[in-house]
């Protein structure tokens, strides 16, 4: 176990500077950069564009170095823990990040608890009352769930919790509480907006959970240790709980390795939709915009993550399944 | 049922553009106006009704009268400046005020103090503007003194005078002075630095002295008959005047370079460049607010994340016929960075005060229900557009094929002559758009109404059809479409970054006539560098620039001027002329003389041959399309909550009036403080 952690987390490190440059080569490959957004943007406002500014602008921000100076540059500021300066924005990346990083982790960590909350008791209960009216019903909740584009549930309900309870429109909290402190008042507008986004997210998350739950643990009660330990007398809910469900909730701990970068990021779409105040929307505007260090580096946050959380959800399968082995 | 809800809407929407309230008026009678309306829309191939003059104060027309013009003697001011006055933190109200203030005439009544107001979006000019020396009139066109007080210019126009009014003050108590544009010019303008590429009206050549602290001479070695007009609507780099006593301390000419070093450091920027970017234009980076001092009604007091709250300058300069200092509105709250849906969910929630940026024509059904609930009005301007989507095509093609027919003036009468015009009309813009050619608008001095009747713009695709059979663009190979002369399809590209609703109704249309044309949804990003690269076919793009300040500036959808993404029309044309033939395409002659006159115009002393020399180019358009129009002056919704007046009924909305630039919002003002 202590060799194999090792490895692995010897290993990662070769990986994560492969990615580094993929992500780099790859943010350098659709033509046009920061500078031709902030062109645009210029464009918008009735500033004739021309092939000198466009010169000038490049040489300030030092993008017309070859890539590998520019990847080393970068490279080196984020092995310092300097995630670089993005153009766009006028701003260094950690700024943009810290700014973020906070309501991001809550909104994440509410979507993930809203999920398992609602999917492991709904999946255990399908399951073993396969065929029951519930079952049908959940079933067809949990399709309608998956089908239904997250970015849509949302303006649904938006649209509602407007008209019926008269929250605010938008973002996470109602504008009069905009840059004052946490208090009471301002905890509580913020629940009466921060369940849409976790609802929207979590329901599409919940609807392949409990799927997968459902079918893993049929897969399991079928199996003859299952009638063995009944017909011994194992009492029905002590059997369940003790043996098929531990298997069956295998794919709830490997999805823990791509939690931790959906907890950074968020959902890009519907932050977008809602308004918020989250990385995922921060992401997307960098790579429209081409802003390749605000774009890399929260890739390379995000990569990091993954790895970082594919690592953890295979030790802590391991403790789970006492079927895996260390070879 | 359709049909109903259109025409009630058609009804709604005609009502308003009238600036009716219509509670006295029978509904039949409405009715039937606002059928009269659609239909005079719909023969009248191009004028349609305007905003007629009366629908503003009539003194927005001329320049602002002062106070001692107007007998006013006594001033009043709003009660928290009076409040910080009596305890000794606010000189008082008289040495606050120029000598002479000028007077603003509000749209409707004398407003009172008070009140905060949200609005959304990243474009400010809501409810605070940057001023500059001169303002534009409600159409978008004259311009009337502002900041200045009277403009002289030599008869040969080479030397302006500017005359500063007297007294104004920057929101932190100093004198605005001949050196705030000075310090601009010299430090700001002519740092290499700072500004890289230098565009029109100045150049290295160009001169600029302040005899006294309130005069300014700026001497251009070429005549320059446009300058009154780019001094009421500047390029975005023109950012004359800047605060020259603030702007000095970020500026390595004055300050200590190592102070600047250390500023820049802390701030996380990367150049002092930036840090002047951020510290003396824009005020703010971050959450950082910088004590910028501005002379527009309200400075930036502070961001938290992207809101941005705006709060009334104690030094503005303008008062209202009662004596009143403006602006009347305490504070003003903007959120930046909102999707358009989102925008629209918040402005029909009645969550914003004063809205507009985001809205299309389309948007008007959903905002008009909501009307009662979000306690708004929907008031419904015009755009100001020539075309709300405009066909550019690129006359320098690299394929010879291609350029061959699109550089073939029946081409492109044809094309024009097969857009139903009426039906775009009807479809999107219940029928209260301009069906129109892309031309100057029609309260323009270049514009003539004869010439934008008879551009091709009458719906007849039987003269579409003999034009195309005369080029020998027949169906050779029987597929149903017409093929180019030796027999290859005829597959030309039209690329659009948000045109796509009309122009599937236009390339249905061209169908017709047996053309077949395909759409490329793209980016402004992507659509620009083809643009450069000379690699567009046709662009649908939208047609501003065509009111009296812009189009003689910047005639870029009729002049070979500019090789750009949004005027594909003659990309190696415009560099043959910016490099005096060394590289592009040479132009026939048709394009020389546009450039002729277009030189001509912009150097001209004569006002009356200017004149003529504007009505050639727009004669020359309605011959040879240069670029192609489909209807223009389209509806426009800005919302407006119920608590908030003098706001015009009636109004264009577009980039040659800057938005709402010219409707004085500094004298809108809440009838109560809370909804």
């Amino acid at each position: 176990m202590m060799n194999y952690t090792i490895r692995r987390i010897l290993l990662m490190f070769p990986l994560l500077g492969a990615i580094s440059i993929l992500v780099f080569v790859l943010m350098d490959l659709p033509p046009g950069d920061a500078v031709s957004a902030r062109l645009d943007m210029l464009a918008m406002e009735g500033q004739p564009v021309s092939e000198e500014l466009v010169t000038a602008l490049r040489a300030r921000y030092h993008l017309d170095d070859p890539l590998f100076i520019r990847y080393l540059r970068w490279a080196g500021g984020f092995l310092r823990g300097d995630l670089g300066y993005s153009i766009t924005m006028e701003q260094p990346v950690n700024e943009l990040v810290r700014e973020r990083l906070g309501y991001t982790v809550v909104i994440s960590l509410l979507c993930v608890l809203f999920t398992w909350l609602v999917a492991f008791p709904v999946g255990f209960f399908s399951a073993i009352r396969q065929y029951s009216i519930p079952d049908h019903v959940f079933t067809f909740l949990a399709f309608l769930g998956m089908a239904t584009p997250n970015f849509v549930l949302a303006i649904v309900l938006v649209h509602y919790s407007h008209n019926l309870f008269g929250t605010s429109v938008g973002g996470l909290y109602s504008f009069e509480y905009e840059g004052e402190p946490m208090n009471t008042a301002k905890f509580v507008d913020i629940l009466r907006h921060i369940w849409i986004p976790v609802v929207v997210v979590g329901t599409a998350g919940t609807a392949g959970m409990v799927r997968t739950l459902r079918a893993n643990l049929l897969d399991e009660l079928r199996k003859p240790y299952v009638t063995t330990a009944r017909a011994k007398g194992v009492g029905p809910i002590r059997l369940i709980l003790k043996y098929p469900v531990r298997i069956a909730i295998n794919p709830f701990v490997s999805t823990i390795g791509w939690l931790l970068p959906s907890l950074f990021s968020g959902d890009a779409i519907v932050g977008v939709v809602l308004g918020l105040p989250t990385i995922g929307p921060l992401l997307l505007s960098a790579v429209m915009q081409m802003d390749m260090t605000l774009a890399g580096s929260l890739l390379m946050l995000m990569s990091i993550l993954t790895v970082f959380g594919t690592l953890l959800s295979d030790l802590l399968l391991a403790v789970v399944d006492p079927r895996i082995r260390y070879e | 049922m359709m049909m109903k809800r259109k025409r009630i809407l058609s009804r709604t929407i005609s009502k308003r553009m009238r600036g009716d309230a219509g509670s006295l008026i029978p509904g039949s009678l409405i009715l039937l106006a606002g059928g009269c309306l659609c239909f005079a829309g719909s023969v009248s191939a191009d004028a349609g009704p305007m905003i007629p003059r009366d629908a503003w104060p009539a003194s927005w027309f001329e320049h602002p009268k002062t106070a001692s013009e107007m007998g006013i003697t006594e001033f009043s001011q709003a009660p928290e400046w009076e409040q910080r006055e009596r305890e000794g933190t606010l000189p008082p109200l008289s040495e606050r005020l120029p000598a002479d203030p000028p007077v603003i005439e509000p749209y409707a009544e004398t407003g009172r103090y008070g009140g905060s107001v949200r609005t959304a979006g990243w474009l400010e000019y809501y409810f605070n503007p940057l001023e500059f020396p001169l303002r534009m009139c409600p159409e978008g066109a004259t311009t009337r003194y502002s900041l200045v007080k009277e403009v002289e210019a030599s008869d040969n126009l080479t030397t302006y005078t500017l005359r500063l009014r007297e007294g104004i003050r920057w929101s932190d108590g100093h004198p605005h002075t001949a050196d705030d544009y000075l310090f601009w010019f010299e430090h700001v303008y002519m740092n290499r630095e700072l500004t890289p590429v230098r565009y029109s009206p100045f150049y290295d050549n160009t001169r600029m002295r302040a005899p006294d602290p309130h005069t300014l001479e700026i001497v251009f070695e070429e005549p320059n008959a446009y300058f009154m007009q780019q001094l009421a609507h500047p390029s975005p780099q023109f950012r004359m005047p800047l605060p020259a006593h603030y702007a000095k301390t970020y500026h390595p000419d004055f300050a200590d370079g190592e102070e600047i070093k250390r500023r820049t450091r802390d701030l996380g920027l990367m150049s002092w460049t930036s840090l002047f970017d951020a510290a003396v234009i824009r005020g703010v980076h971050g959450n950082r607010v910088f004590d910028l001092p501005v002379l527009r009604a309200y400075r930036l007091e502070r961001v938290h994340g992207r809101n941005f709250y705006y709060r009334r300058n104690p030094y503005y300069w303008k008062i209202d016929p009662a004596g009143q200092q403006l602006p009347y509105i305490r504070e003003i709250a903007r959120t930046d960075g909102i999707t358009r849906e989102m925008a629209v969910a918040q402005a029909a929630s009645g969550a914003l005060t004063l809205s507009a940026t985001f809205f299309r024509s389309s948007d008007i059904p959903f905002l008009l229900e909501n009307e009662v609930r979000g306690k708004y009005r929907t008031l419904i301007w015009k755009n100001y557009l020539g075309a709300d989507t405009l066909l550019a095509l690129n006359q320098t093609h690299p394929d010879p094929g291609i350029r061959e027919i699109i550089g073939d003036v029946r081409f492109r009468r044809a094309l024009s002559l097969a857009i139903d015009r009426d039906e775009i009309n009807d479809i999107f813009y219940f029928g209260q758009a301009v069906p129109r050619q892309m031309f100057v608008a029609p309260m323009s001095k270049f514009y003539e109404a004869d010439v934008a009747r008879n551009a091709y713009v009458d719906f007849d695709p039987e003269e579409a059809r003999r034009l195309l059979n005369e080029m020998g663009l027949v169906d050779s190979d029987g597929d149903g479409f017409r093929n180019r002369p030796d027999g290859s399809r005829l597959n030309l590209i039209v690329e659009t970054t948000g045109e796509e609703e009309t122009m599937e109704l236009v390339l249905e249309q061209w169908r017709e006539v047996g053309l077949n044309l395909f759409l490329r949804p793209s980016t402004l990003m992507l659509m620009r560098q083809r643009g450069q690269g000379n690699q567009l076919q046709m662009i649908a793009w939208y047609g501003d620039r065509v009111g009296d300040t812009l189009f003689p500036a910047d005639p870029r959808y009729f002049v070979p001027t500019v090789l750009s993404g949004e005027a594909a029309t003659w990309g190696l044309w415009a560099v043959w002329f910016q490099t005096g033939g060394a590289e592009g395409i040479e132009p026939p002659d048709e394009a020389k003389e546009l450039m002729a006159w277009w030189m001509e115009m912009r150097s001209s002393p004569d006002r009356d041959r200017r004149i003529e020399l504007g009505r050639k180019i727009m004669r020359s358009q309605a011959e040879n399309l240069w670029t192609i129009g489909t209807v223009g002056f389209s509806p426009k919704p800005v919302v407006v909550s119920n608590r908030l007046r003098n706001v015009p009924e009636q109004g264009y909305w577009g980039w040659d009036t800057k938005l709402i630039l010219p409707y004085h919002s500094e004298t809108f003002f809440l009838e109560s403080e809370t909804p």
